[in-house]
């Protein structure tokens, strides 16, 4: 047993810690840079401030996670060396981030004076405020995060008040805002960085819970549920693991609220993108809930003896799956379409609120609760979501792309633009068919997903092979239903001629 | 200063959850030197003890020290001396037995590595493994070496036993914590806190019983072998309601009566024999029936 080790024991435990959160980053945001198109870009922009709140959060979080905090506690070593220690290794790995986020986006930040603000804003929130929320709240995942829903409000706020207070249009604001609010985050970094140390200084380490919402008692309560039918106690159980979607959604409420006396009171609001905040708000949400839903039972330890409940285990996961998809489904689908019932906002004109959008969330919580089964806590899951829909989205694209070759080469480049969806069939509306086909194609993963994942979660295997079945059935899955919608395309082709 | 201070020093402890006190209260002096028992049922607020003792929390109220220092204020000069092994104990899942010991090393100014590689050896734990694939029983054996290996002059253990197989239990007890404190025995102190009382009976000095947060009983383990025996007789016919002031009658059938004495069993012994029993014989009781009989006298009275 030598202990002839390059970094320090320490040292390398913390990078250990947050390495598979910024090489999950890094590879989305190569993926991005390699492949360059539009959503990928999105995604990738995406995967970088969730991979940065991660970081921030897992820093800290990652000793509530392993359930090491009373173990690192108790070691004789300062804790202003070990949260510096912890702050440092962050720092390096956001700014790294950073620099390659800077590199890869520099041509989707159109605006100049904006590139650097939205480049560091996640690295100060995953600096600073992640760590501390995730010790105020004592779970990483709600810290990730509070620490981009309050930065987000507080924005949004400020943008009311420049409006109010000094009549500067909104757009304008924006800039103006966007550049001041940096440098006073970045003023304000050391006093956050200051509360997070002193509150790291005197971290308790108590089973003892953490600030919860406090969910109706016939909702919530374990005592209510006692004269009913175990599914009920089952579902009363789910949704208080989802507590967090609660938040979230509450949020949603307050920053439409501010939207709305926006765009009442200050005529150039409608500039605002609502509906790219609106449709962040749908995925992030969905994909939240699912990641919620089986690793954080694991990740409180009480996985195992749910399971054991004279309940069988499909009920279980049925009861799981209803509550993920019902509150993605109220929060993500229907308390947006609920809003905007209510009072339209301009900018939600852009945002279709389809079927499509229903189709969509369901497959993202679907997609996962699916990861959610792999993974040890929901920050894991949610952090590796992205990353992961990044990599969906590239295999389907090469599969689109070999299949284009193939057909180039069977029946030339018109048939092959045709099954790709490129161009029209002669007589069909392309766009209902892949519609119709993504849609029925969606319906029929979703279950997959959803079946693999209640195979995970029921069992506490780990090995590599099942996993590699699991996403070879999935590839297959894709596959087929890229080369039916090529078929469907190319028939409508035949037909007409 | 601090040689001569003792090992612990409890004043007044309160701690609050909420609107329940886990701690009310409670006082306790461990000399160095020792191995000092905390005894208490579930809930009784030994963990919480434990962990103001650590500066794992905060307490409400009340004083603590450890060498005659202030886990607060002197924290890593307190944990230099201490070693801690929690009742739930849980790793890196990533790192290996060998990582894991590495990394808890390098917090530490010495370690034993002779020390570790024969625990290591002794509890059958292969170096390579990673942490996630152990049992809970390895676990805990790992955290054990874990804190023995820096040979720390305090040693705190949380229910250490808890998920181990009698052997190794048997084997960790004698072998482990009992040469741990022989190697300098007027020096390290052991304080554990533990429901297999059984398990530690050759072993603890003193202890204190807590309940609800509150020092119930705090004795020397000899002392409180002497005071609380047994006394067992048997007469020729029924002797009809005996009045034993100062003991509590575990049962009386019979023609037999079986009662605890607490200190005064030559006055009890004196007054049975006054009754010409058939057989009279007194034994000592162990920890655990001064545990029971201290916090559950109904029910052992039953």
């Amino acid at each position: 047993m030598t202990r002839t080790a390059v970094l320090s024991p320490v040292l390398s435990k913390e990078i250990r810690a947050l390495l598979p959160f910024w090489g999950a980053s890094v590879a989305a945001i190569a993926a991005a840079l390699v492949w360059r198109e539009s959503h990928l870009l999105d995604l990738g922009f995406f995967a970088y401030v969730v991979g940065s709140l991660a970081i921030g959060a897992q820093s800290v979080g990652q000793e509530y996670t392993y359930r090491t905090l009373p173990m690192l506690l108790s070691q004789p070593a300062d804790r202003r060396r070990v949260y510096l220690l912890k702050f440092l290794v962050s720092a390096v790995m956001l700014l790294t981030l950073a620099a390659l986020a800077g590199t890869v986006f520099a041509d989707v930040w159109r605006q100049e004076s904006a590139r650097f603000s939205v480049a560091i804003w996640p690295v100060l929130c995953g600096l600073f405020l992640a760590p501390l929320f995730t010790m105020i709240c004592r779970s990483s995942l709600a810290g990730m995060i509070l620490s981009a829903c309050v930065p987000a409000l507080i924005w949004m706020v400020t943008l009311a008040i420049a409006w109010f207070w000094f009549g500067i249009e909104t757009d304008r604001a924006a800039n103006i805002i966007l550049g001041r609010w940096t440098l006073g985050m970045i003023l304000l970094c050391p006093l956050l960085g200051l509360l997070g140390w002193r509150r790291f200084t005197e971290l308790e380490a108590t089973e003892v819970a953490s600030p919860a919402l406090h969910l109706p008692r016939w909702l919530s309560s374990a005592d209510g549920a006692r004269g009913y039918s175990p599914l009920r106690a089952l579902a009363a159980k789910e949704v208080h693991l989802q507590q967090l979607t609660f938040g979230v959604a509450g949020l949603y409420i307050i920053g439409w609220a501010i939207s709305l006396l926006g765009q009442r009171y200050i005529p150039s609001w409608s500039t605002f993108p609502l509906g790219v905040v609106m449709l962040l708000y749908c995925m992030g949400l969905a994909i939240m809930i699912g990641a919620l839903a089986s690793a954080e039972e694991r990740q409180h330890g009480t996985l195992d003896w749910q399971l054991l409940q004279p309940t069988p285990a499909w009920q279980q996961w049925m009861v799981k799956v209803g509550v993920a998809l019902g509150l993605a489904l109220l929060f993500g689908v229907g308390l947006p379409i609920l809003l905007n019932q209510v009072t339209p906002l301009e900018g939600f004109r852009t945002i279709r609120m389809s079927g499509d959008l229903t189709v969509l969330i369901v497959l993202l919580t679907a997609s996962s609760v699916y990861i959610s089964s792999l993974s040890s806590s929901g920050v894991w899951a949610m952090a590796w979501s992205l990353p992961v829909g990044i990599g969906v989205a590239l295999f389907i694209q090469t599969v689109s792309g070999a299949l284009r070759w193939v057909t180039l080469k069977l029946a030339g480049p018109l048939m092959a633009d045709i099954v790709t969806g490129a161009v029209a069939p002669s007589s069909a509306d392309p766009a209902d068919v892949i519609i119709f086909a993504a849609r029925a194609f969606s319906l029929t993963l979703a279950p997959l997903l959803l079946w693999f994942g209640f195979v995970n979660h029921t069992s506490s295997e780990r090995t590599v092979r099942p996993i590699f079945q699991q996403i070879a059935s999935i590839a297959v899955l894709i596959m087929t239903g890229i080369i039916l919608v090529g078929g469907v395309l190319a028939f409508c082709e035949v037909r007409s001629r | 200063m601090t040689n001569h201070a003792p090992a612990i020093e409890i004043h007044n402890l309160v701690c609050r959850y909420g609107h329940t006190d886990a701690v009310d209260g409670l006082n306790l002096r461990v000399a160095a030197g020792r191995c000092y028992g905390l005894f208490g049922r579930n809930g009784a607020g030994k963990t919480t003890t434990i962990k103001c003792l650590l500066n794992l929390i905060r307490p409400t109220s009340g004083e603590t020290r450890v060498f005659g220092l202030d886990p607060v204020r002197d924290e890593v000069a307190v944990k230099s001396r201490v070693a801690y092994v929690p009742d739930l104990v849980a790793f890196y899942p990533w790192m290996t037995v060998e990582d894991t010991l590495g990394y808890f090393a390098s917090f530490r100014r010495h370690w034993n590595t002779a020390t570790e590689i024969s625990l290591v050896k002794q509890f059958r734990l292969d170096p390579r493994q990673k942490t996630s694939h152990l049992s809970k029983g390895q676990r805990t054996q790992l955290a054990l070496i874990c804190a023995i290996c820096p040979e720390p002059e305090l040693l705190v253990l949380d229910e250490p036993t808890s998920g181990l197989d009698p052997i190794v239990r048997r084997e960790f007890i004698q072998t482990v914590i009992g040469a741990y404190q022989d190697e300098d025995p007027g020096r390290r102190t052991v304080l554990v806190s533990t429901h297999l009382i059984s398990e530690f009976e050759g072993l603890i000095d003193e202890f204190t019983i807590i309940d609800r947060g509150r020092n119930v009983l705090t004795l020397d383990a000899d002392t409180a072998r002497e005071r609380y025996q047994k006394v067992h007789a048997r007469f020729a016919s029924d002797p009809g309601p005996l009045d034993l002031p100062g003991t509590r009658i575990l049962c009386q059938r019979g023609r037999e009566i079986e009662v605890i004495v607490n200190g005064n069993s030559a006055q009890v012994m004196e007054q049975l024999r006054a009754r010409s029993p058939e057989a009279l014989a007194i034994e000592a009781l162990t920890l655990e029936e001064i545990f029971v009989s201290t916090l559950q006298p109904q029910e052992a009275g039953a």
